[in-house]
């Protein structure tokens, strides 16, 4: 197994950075490729931008924001938010992005992730999955009520998504840990990666995603909030056990999962 | 005296996807960036790029529209400058088994095949960041962690080209390098710190 990455989130609105507790009462948390910048040079293993209003008059500006993130970004970048189809997804990757995450457009009409792997590959092409948990009936598809959130990923993997985020609505923000079973749920219907989204707090809590089977754990508010570095997060995550990317340079490798190669970040 | 300008490098499109990663990639280092599908171009430039997401059948289809498979090809032959990246690399094999029929340059021996086949375990595509271990004698590729996002790849040596190897599942080609003319199945554009010291390399090369 690779690696597990870290993967810093910036939600952003109107050109700016982000951040509230399930998905309400968003506050300002600064500037997309300063911040960008600054998680890479702490060892982020890449940087996911969504898009948290993505409203038709806003495009023009999130593509300004893609392209200043790239500008300073060297590291892969996806990003998300109010992509409707084949056009908004190719204007986005020219922008700059490396991965487009899709949601709401997927949900209603499917075959969009078979026509965007079509074009530009299935390791372009990223399922973003909003679920809820639904009482005994597992979880559902926020979008859309009733759709099951472990067969519509299963389904969204058959049509060509390369990777799956993950995302517990019901711990967005609330840094109360990873919804664990929905994890193991996805993990075990698909083999595409999952990216770990929502409930971060502390490196155990990464762990613990890892474990359920999690290939890379995104977090926003522990970073923009400076709780934790992604080098504090590397290191401790070391510690435990997990394999993380330890800091290039020149002439000295050191092993996956190496503490030292992960106190290299600072 | 004059001073050298600032380095011209020439990346081919092949499609839409990443090119602005690339394109950045080099500007941050100084370079003079154009995107061509010009097979004069091709030809005649100091420093050539061949990148590529998607479909090998349809980066295929762009070389041919543009007409610029012998140029490639001679280039990579002749040992002018010339990197190619990901599906760039696969491109330079004889073919893939994702498009069965579809000829690659040929300039590397072998098929392009899956990752995982009989791994139901392995994750499919391989999507983050792999150690990769250049043979003695490499000069562009370093030993280090380099980002992948790839469901197939060369799994044979090619007589001639130093070989960069990595691990998914079993042993393949992440690289390989002839002198001025390498080739990443990564892509150094993504790859942070390491990325940006293997692109530096290659301009000296």
């Amino acid at each position: 197994m690779l690696p597990v990455r870290i993967v810093p989130c910036l939600d952003v609105r109107a050109g700016r950075v982000v951040k509230g507790v399930k998905f309400r009462g968003l506050r300002d948390q600064g500037d997309p490729a300063e911040l960008a910048r600054a998680y890479e040079e702490q060892g982020a293993d890449e940087v996911v931008v969504l898009d948290v209003t993505a409203t038709p008059e806003g495009r023009g500006t999130r593509l300004d924001t893609v392209r200043a993130v790239r500008g300073r970004l060297s590291v892969p970048l996806t990003v998300g938010g109010g992509i409707g189809g084949v056009e908004d997804a190719a204007a986005l990757l020219e922008a700059g992005a490396d991965k487009v995450a899709v949601n709401t457009a997927a949900v209603r009409r499917p075959e969009l992730l078979s026509e965007l792997a079509a074009r530009f590959g299935s390791q372009c092409v990223v399922i973003s999955v909003d679920a809820a948990a639904a009482g005994d009936d597992g979880y559902e598809v926020v979008v859309r009520s009733g759709t099951d959130a472990v067969q519509w990923t299963r389904r969204a993997a058959a049509m060509g998504a390369g990777e799956v985020l993950l995302t517990s609505f019901d711990r967005d923000g609330t840094r109360s840990g990873y919804e664990l079973d929905l994890i193991r749920a996805v993990r075990s219907a698909v083999r595409i990666p999952i990216v770990a989204s929502g409930g971060a707090d502390t490196p155990e809590h990464m762990a613990e995603a890892v474990t359920a089977g999690g290939d890379a754990v995104l977090a926003a508010s522990i970073f923009h909030q400076r709780n934790w570095t992604v080098a504090e997060v590397k290191e401790a995550l070391a510690a435990l056990g997990v394999s993380v990317r330890p800091a290039w340079r020149e002439g000295t490798v050191r092993l996956r999962g190496d503490r030292a190669g992960a106190e290299a970040w600072r | 005296m004059t001073r050298p300008g600032p380095r011209s490098v020439a990346i081919v499109r092949t499609s839409t996807a990443n090119l602005a990663s690339v394109v950045t990639a080099f500007e941050r280092l100084g370079c003079q960036v154009r995107t061509t599908a010009d097979a004069d171009v091709v030809a005649k430039s100091g420093r050539v790029v061949l990148p590529g997401v998607g479909a090998f059948a349809a980066a295929r289809a762009a070389i041919d529209e543009g007409g610029l498979e012998d140029a490639l090809r001679d280039r990579m032959l002749q040992g002018k400058p010339t990197l190619g990246i990901c599906l760039g690399m696969q491109l330079m094999a004889r073919g893939s088994e994702e498009s069965p029929g579809v000829g690659g340059l040929g300039v590397l021996d072998g098929i392009v095949s899956g990752h995982g086949k009989g791994q139901p375990g392995l994750r499919v595509p391989q999507m983050g960041w792999n150690l990769v271990s250049p043979a003695r004698g490499c000069r562009v590729v370093p030993e280090g962690f380099a980002y992948f996002a790839n469901s197939f790849r060369l799994a044979t040596a090619t007589d001639g080209w130093l070989p960069v190897w990595s691990d998914y599942g079993g042993r393949f080609l992440a690289a390989v390098e002839r002198g001025a003319v390498v080739a990443c199945q990564f892509h150094p554009e993504l790859s942070g710190a390491y990325g940006e010291a293997l692109l530096a390399r290659w301009l000296e090369a």
